[in-house]
């Protein structure tokens, strides 16, 4: 915890970036427990060696990247077990907004997937980052980035179909 | 959500829409500054550590004060027999982040040599760097920056960046260089002008930021955008024409394979890739498509493997089964897909080795697809240090591959190894340890004796002449 760390910086950067990388870290996890959590042992993690994050091209960047391996990493050792995934407490109610029912549907489509399609699909369609950038987040080529992007997506449109097909009253909301 | 296209709108609004919904709590930030500064690994709510932490923390230096007193007769008496100090063990690596770049691992780490299987010394520790610096190289341009590198053996190669458009200005511009004595010296080569900045990004097109070649004369600049060739060893260049975002070029046989992605808008669209080839050094392509049962499969990944094969994988778009195990298929000759087996979905693809083989890179375990084998070899585990996250990082052949694996000790500090075999992963030798992530910027060129890479600042080639025992590291 000594090696050279200036808590000042350290907390200045947290209390800036703190909403952003809880962001991620939720659409990752899909729970807030568990993404507090996450960005907990993440910037833990980063602590004694901030001066690496502060002399980083893109610090924000930096963290999150830890952030993505982390919870991959995590998801990995633990297995595939069956996690609640939270739906945001204002869609609880009955909501007549067209919009906000297909963002519900999509947001629960989103919890079906891997983890590194998630993970995939949230690096692109929340942060737009390129096919390279999340290769880089996520350890893998270009190839794959795009990939898992494409299957999740094409994964999600499946889901999709399916449940069309049970409830024709989902069909309202494509 | 009527098409294809609004699903990723609807995704973009979801994500936007979830994250304004569930905010961060007001005092999450002040709750991860005081539980990170303090080494807790989990979010504990300041007012319950205040309410706990703070009573048991006087409570337990009571006791302490109690027992010193006590106890500190017998405590000073025993000081002039106290043991000498004892060296603390150095930490494991045991809290994966598999974190971007950095982190000096431990100079606490100790340094040793260990016997590899053929004999051969490799640096374990984390102390020592395996990368030694050589001096700066003669003959490139000043501020040379490298995009990306090709190598044909351990001693002609190119390297494609940026460097000072005139000698003392800031204004970037494209360079191509070339060395013939393993980037000791380079000379720089003619490029047409008017392309835009490789290393800074392709803003305006025509852009290039990679380079293959496919002999001392025929080689290609080629970006997302853009594609030139050459015939006459860089004298002159033609574009060739691009009508899809270009994602890869290689040479098989006598052939130039291309490789096309769709544009980000349609990025869900299942059939996002396109592949077509022609004779090295011409700018006319043909397009490639694979079929299964009389019926076309959509792309779902190419991989070049040297250059006597490339492989593809392929799906049924219209199958709704998502996750099918992918159809192989293989190319000698850049003109005809052959189908060889259905093989095993990898979560992290699979890697081509310079010898025609595939690698399946399934995260813990690998497997080979050998050249011209239509069988799939058994699952081989990789085993790396608890912790750390591996890749599949090259294959020479279907015996001799290598696996960089890269995390974060107990300290947050990022590290990293490499791993290799040569038996196809049936063993492996002792890892050589970086303290830091892997030190190379992309994926490393493989050659005949020699390994090829860009540091991360771009700014030195990166090598290894035994296959990744001991590296070297020369400025541009």
């Amino acid at each position: 915890m000594s090696v050279g760390i200036r808590g000042d910086v350290f907390a200045e950067f947290v209390r800036q970036h703190t909403r952003s990388l809880f962001s991620t870290a939720f659409l990752l996890t899909g729970s807030r427990e568990r993404a507090e959590d996450l960005l907990q042992e993440t910037l833990t993690a980063l602590y004694p060696q901030w001066h690496r994050v502060e002399a980083a091209d893109q610090p924000l960047s930096y963290v999150r990247r830890a952030l993505t391996n982390r919870f991959l990493n995590s998801r990995r050792s633990a297995g595939r077990e069956v996690i609640a995934w939270d739906v945001p407490e204002s869609w609880d109610g009955v909501d007549v907004a067209e919009r906000v029912a297909a963002s519900r549907t999509v947001w629960q489509l989103l919890g079906e997937l891997a983890e590194r399609q998630r993970a995939a699909v949230v690096l692109r369609y929340f942060h737009d980052l390129s096919d390279e950038e999340i290769a880089q987040d996520i350890g893998c080529r270009r190839g794959t980035a795009r990939s898992l992007i494409s299957r999740g997506l094409a994964a999600m449109r499946a889901s999709l179909d399916d449940r069309t097909a049970d409830r024709p009253d989902l069909g309202a909301q494509r | 959500m009527t098409n294809e296209h609004d699903l990723e709108t609807s995704v973009r609004e979801a994500l936007q829409q979830v994250s304004k919904l569930t905010p961060a709590t007001p005092d999450l930030a002040e709750r991860l500054i005081a539980n990170a500064s303090s080494g807790r690994t989990a979010v504990v709510p300041l007012r319950l550590a205040r309410r706990f932490t703070i009573p048991l923390l006087a409570a337990a230096a009571c006791i302490v004060v109690i027992v010193a007193v006590v106890l500190g007769g017998e405590f000073a008496a025993d000081r002039s027999v106290d043991p000498p100090a004892v060296i603390q063990p150095t930490p494991t690596v045991a809290s994966p982040t598999g974190g971007p770049s950095s982190a000096a691992a431990s100079a606490a780490h100790s340094t040793s040599a260990s016997s590899t299987s053929n004999g051969s010394a490799q640096t374990e520790g984390q102390g020592a760097s395996p990368v030694r610096q050589l001096p700066p190289a003669t003959g490139a341009p000043d501020g040379f920056r490298a995009a990306a590198v090709n190598f044909m053996d351990s001693k002609t190669g190119w390297a494609l960046g940026d460097a000072q458009c005139a000698t003392g200005t800031k204004t970037s511009c494209p360079a191509l260089i070339r060395t013939e004595d393993g980037g000791a010296s380079w000379h720089r080569l003619t490029i047409p002008d008017g392309l835009s900045s490789a290393t800074v990004g392709c803003g305006a097109a025509p852009c290039v930021d990679r380079v293959t070649f496919a002999d001392e004369r025929i080689g290609y600049l080629w970006g997302r955008t853009s594609m030139l060739v050459t015939t006459d060893g860089g004298a002159s260049w033609k574009p060739i024409s691009v009508s899809r975002a270009l994602f890869d070029v290689s040479v098989v046989g006598d052939r130039t394979v291309r490789v096309h992605l769709d544009d980000e808008g349609t990025g869900n669209s299942a059939p996002s890739m396109t592949v077509d080839s022609g004779p090295i050094g011409s700018t006319a392509f043909t397009a490639m498509t694979i079929a299964a049962a009389g019926r076309p499969l959509a792309y779902e990944s190419v991989t070049p493997a040297g250059r006597t094969a490339v492989y593809a994988t392929g799906f049924d778009s219209s199958s709704k089964d998502t996750s099918p195990d992918p159809q192989i298929f293989r190319t000698t000759d850049g003109i005809r897909w052959e189908p060889i087996l259905v093989g095993e979905r990898c979560p992290k693809g699979s890697v081509g080795a310079r010898d025609g083989s595939l690698i399946f890179d399934c995260i813990d375990y690998l497997r080979v697809l050998t050249a011209g084998s239509k069988s799939l070899g058994p699952p081989r585990p990789v085993t790396v240090a608890k912790g750390l996250t591996q890749r599949v990082e090259l294959a020479q052949s279907a015996t001799e591959i290598a696996v960089v694996a890269e995390g974060s000790d107990d300290l947050g500090r990022t590290v990293s190894s490499w791993y290799r075999t040569v038996d196809g992963g049936v063993s492996w030798r002792p890892p050589v340890k970086f303290p830091d992530a892997f030190p190379i910027q992309q994926s490393v060129v493989t050659t005949a004796g020699g390994l090829f890479g860009i540091s991360t600042d771009k700014a030195a080639l990166q090598f290894s002449l035994d296959g990744g025992a001991t590296w070297q590291s020369r400025p541009f």
